[in-house]
């Protein structure tokens, strides 16, 4: 009987140690799983963020509008918008206030997000329509590198009833462009040499049947007609030279295969008055930015001009279409 | 219970079954073989296997109820790892949601300048590296350290993180940190949130997304601390398969001092007994002749008999015997109206069919009238007579009134045809009243025949008596 018991016993206790063993106290240690490069790339940034880092750069646009101050500008501003703001409050230095046209409002529409690992990397918003009733703006935004923070880089005004290409909900994010995308209707570089010789030429351009016909060209005809007119008047001549700088341009790719391009367009415009008269600024911009200048018969405005243009896809029976647009002098010399 | 009848009987079982109809002698030697193994077998199980389930039940509940109270897992995980001479230090993918998705993170320098510590797409933080050395937090290496590796500075090529648009600037400078336009770690518009403090930092997320890391600026490349804490929302329960591993311990158990202490031949040869008696129940040809009540007590008996402490040979004996003698008990009173040969056939295992259909129980309610004709002076207290006679057996469906009236109302009717016109008022007045004779009708009565009784006479002789009854009502008419 002593044995039996004893058999239990040391039965019953080698069962008990096994079972301990899988009282272990914490469980299993985790793990990490292999990091999976996800076939779906990433949003560049978060909703959140973007509303931050927009936030950020109209503080900066608002306290400099207000102390009219640029000094500050360069922290949250680059290319052509801050020349563009420059010259913007360097005018309102002088009138005393800023021009209507300068209003960025607060509240957004849509933005498209990029999901691109490296640098630089551009994020495009569109704003509501100001208080005012004027149009939306589309903001364009750039981080240049990663130690670099977001930028405005550019504004455009979009016009009335212009339609905008469909982009990816900012969850998924968009694919940013390059100057030579293919498989579209023209890649962006040779589109906006085209619109910007047609902008020189006007309807002697090659180009004209490709083009939509956009405010922003309707504007500028009206515009220079009327300076033509006051310019025959006095046998004075007037010319626009419209140049398209270098690797300024900024695409999205939409979800319909077209892109957004939002390119700078340099322009200068050279007024002489004839019969040996001056020639002065033509505006009331011109002239706050002329100051105390000497007028001379010849009169050089360099203006700074971003457009917005959506190429469609190839094969679509649509044209490029330009869909916003700014102009804003930036520099007017007596020569 | 039947059984209990049985426990003064000191013969063995053997004896009392010559129905197995084996050599008796070679029965006997073989029987005690199984016996003695039987025996050993129900030892072994009730005095072996069952303590040590038992024990092995109750030391699993106990181990549960252990790991449900001190040796539950602990909630908050703390893991650190120490950094030596880095600026940078980066978790890997993952690394930051590796044991709950709410941790705080906390950071603490050598030096007491600004560091900070941030929580980043990899992407980012990457794109912010771009070439520096840095260390990486690859993982836990066991639940209070996490493991670190380190990553010295790579030269300028490209290093691959230009991966999307090359178009309008250049390429390859992502560290460039002496640009003027470059921002400190802390107004770094990348990051999804970002604290810092003196010499110390300290941040804490909620829930984490699998692609962000927690990246962490010394500021100086000195030496730091960092800590992880991780709430644990869902803890692993071990209590719950010690419970439900004891339970079923406890099952076994209980199974291997009953069920399995049982021979085999045994649990066979129950059965075959009960089903030996099932025929003879069909034979009765009713559904319901046996009772529910009745088999389910001639089972029960047969079970109470397991539950008893140590192995009585009698009383399993006798146990048999009594669910045996039970349901035999039930059959015998159901069958015992039938023909002799059946209701005495406890022995023979032959059917004992008996067709309702082929009775005809007019030719013996005849040979009933008969009978009370010969006694023709009290002719109502004859009929009463000839009726209990018939009817002298109880039956489960009908009971002796019914049949008394109705074999009355038949006499009655025969002695109508026979004794015409003289004495038909004065029956009738005595006649009793049975309006639901109605309801038993010769043919379909599906009752046993009382009538065969007294007739004695075999179910082929039938049609035979029929005419003959027949005959006999021409003649009387």
């Amino acid at each position: 009987m002593m044995k039996r018991t004893l058999t239990k016993l040391v039965t019953a206790a080698l069962v008990a140690g096994t079972l301990v063993s899988l009282g272990a106290c914490e469980g299993r240690l985790p793990t990490v799983p292999a990091a999976s490069s996800s076939a779906t790339a990433e949003p560049d940034l978060t909703q959140e963020q973007e509303k931050a880092i927009r936030n950020k750069i109209l503080d900066v646009i608002e306290k400099a509008d207000e102390s009219k101050n640029t000094d500050e500008l360069s922290t949250r501003l680059t290319g052509p918008q801050l020349e563009v703001r420059t010259s913007e409050i360097n005018i309102a230095k002088v009138t005393g206030k800023l021009q209507a046209k300068a209003s960025i409002p607060r509240d957004m529409t849509q933005t498209v997000i990029p999901v691109n690992n490296g640098w630089p990397r551009v994020v495009f918003t569109v704003t509501t329509t100001t208080d005012d009733q004027q149009s939306k703006r589309l903001m364009v935004m750039t981080q240049n590198s990663a130690r670099e923070n977001y930028k405005l880089w550019g504004v455009a005004r979009l016009f009335q009833g212009a339609k905008l290409p469909k982009f990816e909900i900012p969850k998924l994010g968009s694919e940013m462009g390059t100057a030579k995308d293919s498989e579209l209707v023209a890649t962006p570089a040779d589109a906006v040499a085209q619109y910007c010789d047609l902008l020189n030429k006007g309807d002697s351009s090659e180009y004209k049947s490709q083009f939509a016909d956009d405010l922003f060209r309707q504007d500028l005809n009206k515009l220079s007609s009327t300076v033509q007119q006051g310019m025959e008047a006095n046998n004075g001549t007037q010319e626009q030279t419209f140049t398209v700088p270098e690797d300024q341009m900024k695409i999205m790719r939409s979800a319909d295969g077209g892109d957004l391009v939002v390119a700078r367009i340099d322009s200068t415009w050279t007024r002489r008055a004839g019969d040996g008269r001056e020639s002065l600024p033509a505006s009331d911009e011109e002239k706050a930015l002329f100051g105390d200048g000497k007028a001379t018969s010849v009169m050089k405005v360099t203006y700074v001009n971003v457009i917005a243009l959506h190429i469609p896809a190839a094969g679509s029976d649509q044209q490029i279409t330009a869909v916003g647009a700014e102009r804003q002098p930036v520099k007017v010399e007596a020569l | 219970m039947s059984f209990e009848d049985q426990t003064d009987e000191t013969e063995p079982m053997i004896a009392e079954r010559p129905e197995h109809g084996d050599d008796a002698a070679q029965q006997d030697s073989e029987s005690a073989e199984i016996k003695r193994k039987n025996r050993h077998r129900a030892k072994i199980m009730r005095g072996v296997v069952t303590p040590i389930l038992g024990l092995l039940a109750v030391a699993a509940i106990v181990l549960g109820a252990l790991n449900a109270t001190i040796w539950k897992p602990s909630r908050v995980i703390t893991a650190t790892a120490q950094v030596a001479g880095e600026q940078y230090i980066v978790t890997d993918a993952n690394v930051e949601g590796l044991v709950d998705s709410h941790v705080k993170v906390d950071v603490e320098a050598k030096h007491s300048d600004t560091v900070c510590v941030a929580l980043a797409a990899s992407k980012d933080a990457a794109g912010w590296l771009g070439n520096d050395a840095y260390a990486r937090l690859t993982g836990l290496s066991d639940w209070t350290t996490l493991s670190v590796e380190k990553v010295a500075a790579r030269s300028d090529s490209d290093s691959g993180n230009n991966s999307g648009n090359t178009g309008d600037s250049d390429s390859g400078s992502t560290g460039d940190s002496s640009s003027k336009d470059s921002v400190s770690f802390q107004d770094s518009d990348m990051w999804r949130s970002v604290q810092c403090g003196n010499g110390k930092a300290s941040i804490e997320t909620q829930e984490t997304n699998s692609t962000d890391v927690v990246f962490i600026d010394l500021g100086k490349a000195t030496d730091s601390d960092v800590s992880f804490e991780w709430t644990r929302q869902v803890l692993p329960d071990f209590a719950m398969p010690m419970y439900f591993v004891g339970g079923l311990l406890a099952v076994a158990a209980v199974l291997t001092a009953s069920v399995f202490a049982m021979p085999p031949s045994r649990r066979r040869k129950r059965a075959a007994v009960r089903g030996e008696a099932q025929p003879a129940d069909d034979s009765a040809a009713e559904a319901g002749k046996v009772t529910v009540g009745q088999a389910l007590a001639g089972s029960l008996s047969g079970f109470a008999s397991l539950f008893g402490p140590k192995p009585k040979r009698r009383r399993r004996h006798a146990a048999g015997r009594a669910a045996e003698s039970a349901a035999e008990s039930a059959v015998e009173s159901a069958t015992e109206n039938i023909a002799e040969s059946a209701a005495a056939d406890e022995e023979t295992s032959q059917p004992v069919i008996v067709d309702p259909a082929s009775r005809n129980l007019v030719a013996d309610a005849a040979d009933a009238a008969d009978a009370a004709e010969a006694a023709d002076a009290a002719q109502s207290a004859d009929i009463d007579d000839a009726a209990e006679q018939t009817a002298a057996e109880e039956t489960a469906v009908i009971s002796p009134e019914e049949l008394q009236a109705y074999f009355a109302r038949l006499a009655q009717e025969i002695e109508d045809d026979a004794a015409d016109e003289a004495q038909s008022e004065t029956v009738e007045a005595e006649q009793p009243d049975a309006p639901d004779n109605t309801s038993v009708e010769p043919g379909g009565e599906s009752d046993g025949e009382p009538l065969e009784e007294t007739q004695g006479a075999p179910y082929s002789g039938d049609n035979e008596s029929d005419e003959s009854t027949e005959s006999t009502k021409e003649e009387e008419a």
